[in-house]
């Protein structure tokens, strides 16, 4: 029965058609990409995803803009009737802050010293995904989970204490042209 | 495999589900509601001097050493007596609000009363913003029965809409009582005070009501004593959990790094009539 089992398997992710792909709209909140961000994504053959958009975030009540970029690939999709789900995709993301006084890609001048802060203003992360789509895959409702590269450092130092700090979900509404 | 394969697939989307939504690293949203911690702290003080010591924790610079911070903050709480915590500053490195959140985890822990100094790394981008909404103005003062004890913003390079000077003036010579300074960065920093603020820096430090200045910054621990008999200490970071025990009694200051073997004893600078 086991055998027959992994048959089975073999043959859903094999023949499983691909998503669909092309160009699209992607509509999202939160995975650190911005209280709302928006950009647009280019998918090939239902596999490889890149994303590129924008994102607003706030602070001391001033609306900001951040960058964020990523890939995504997903192995499989499992399609039933017109709907498909793809239970696992993996990627990883960008995101840089536009306003570079703030946060910054090198350390201004003002502070003492050659290289005194670290970069700020851009910030990597890891990426977990389970998206569901209708509509011949034109329609796609993307749920993630990013967790960012200092997160990475401080588990280190942090026995996996707080773990959520570090990890933000994201969640995205694409639409396929 | 098929199997293995979808019960791996569920336990991820679980594990998934349990992270929040954060907007971006770069706001200044919190996930925890801590909000002014150091004015309700302040409330929480009681009458330090009824055993005639007021004993002070000090920490700084714990940046992202998580583990240290907690074997100190373990460690402070062991402690009898203590009669507040003073974390002079750098709880982050990049002033991210994630590593607000995370460090804000990690105070909560603490038993008795505690007050924040801002770090120059805890002044990048949100961080004012942060710090406003996590533990109230940075510029802050509060008395017991014999001393003023003056929290004071001292870095204007990151945060200069924060930095006043005049407000620590003020402080210190509007009170009727002898000073203790918190800063983060030491008053005579060659790197980020000059001429004119340099000059009135020292001016404070060498009140003859200001008994000692604490800071961090540095990294490491040391003490000096001014000119004039004010005491100068440099506040090591948390590293394996070190911190110091600030102790003030009638003959003077005792001061023990948790790491050393003894404490250092120094009295209150002539000038002063200072007794508790």
């Amino acid at each position: 029965m086991g055998r027959l089992q992994n048959i089975i398997f073999l043959l859903i992710v094999g023949l499983a058609p691909a998503a669909h792909a092309g160009w699209g709209l992607s509509l999202a909140t939160g995975g650190f990409q911005g209280a709302e961000s928006a950009g647009a994504i280019r998918d090939w053959n239902g596999r490889h995803a890149l994303e590129f958009g924008l994102g607003r975030y706030s602070y001391d009540g001033n609306n900001e803009a951040q960058v964020n970029f990523g890939y995504r690939y997903t192995p499989f999709t499992l399609h039933y009737k017109g709907a498909g789900w793809s239970p696992l995709g993996m990627g990883v993301t960008a995101v840089y802050a536009l306003n570079q006084s703030e946060y910054f890609t090198k350390s201004p001048s003002k502070y003492p010293g050659q290289g005194y802060y670290e970069q700020t203003g851009i910030r990597l992360g890891l990426e977990a995904s389970t998206q569901v789509m209708g509509w011949n895959d034109r329609i796609r409702l993307l749920y993630k989970v990013v967790f960012m590269d200092t997160g990475i450092t401080t588990l280190i130092n942090n026995d996996g204490k707080h773990i959520e700090n570090f990890f933000s979900s994201g969640l995205a509404l694409q639409f396929f042209f | 495999m098929f199997g293995r394969l979808t019960i791996v697939t569920l336990a991820t989307l679980i594990v998934m589900s349990c992270a929040p939504f954060r907007d971006s690293p770069f706001s200044d949203t919190l996930l925890r509601d801590d909000r002014n911690l150091n004015s309700v702290n302040m409330q929480k003080l009681g009458d330090i001097e009824a055993d005639g010591v007021i004993r002070i924790a000090v920490m700084a610079d714990s940046h992202g050493n998580y583990n240290d911070l907690d074997k100190a903050i373990a460690d402070v709480n062991r402690t009898a007596g203590v009669d507040f915590v003073v974390h002079l500053g750098d709880l982050s490195n990049s002033s991210y609000n994630y590593e607000y959140d995370q460090f804000l985890a990690q105070y909560a822990g603490l038993s008795a009363p505690r007050f924040m100094v801002i770090g120059n790394h805890d002044a990048l981008g949100a961080g004012p913003s942060l710090f406003r909404k996590a533990f109230g103005p940075s510029n802050y003062q509060f008395e017991s029965a014999h001393v003023r004890f003056v929290f004071w913003n001292s870095v204007g390079l990151e945060n200069p809409e924060d930095f006043d000077l005049s407000w620590l003036v003020e402080a210190v010579s509007s009170s009727s009582k002898p000073v203790l300074v918190f800063t983060h960065v030491p008053l005579d920093d060659p790197e980020r005070f000059h001429g004119a603020t340099l000059d009135q820096l020292m001016a404070v430090r060498e009140d003859p009501k200001v008994l000692a200045v604490l800071n961090g910054h540095n990294h490491v621990y040391q003490l000096r004593t001014s000119t004039t008999g004010t005491q100068l200490l440099t506040n090591p970071r948390v590293e394996n959990g070190d911190w110091v025990l600030f102790e003030i009694k009638t003959d003077g200051f005792h001061i023990k790094d948790n790491k050393a073997t003894g404490a250092t004893w120094v009295g209150f600078k002539t000038s002063s009539s200072f007794s508790l």
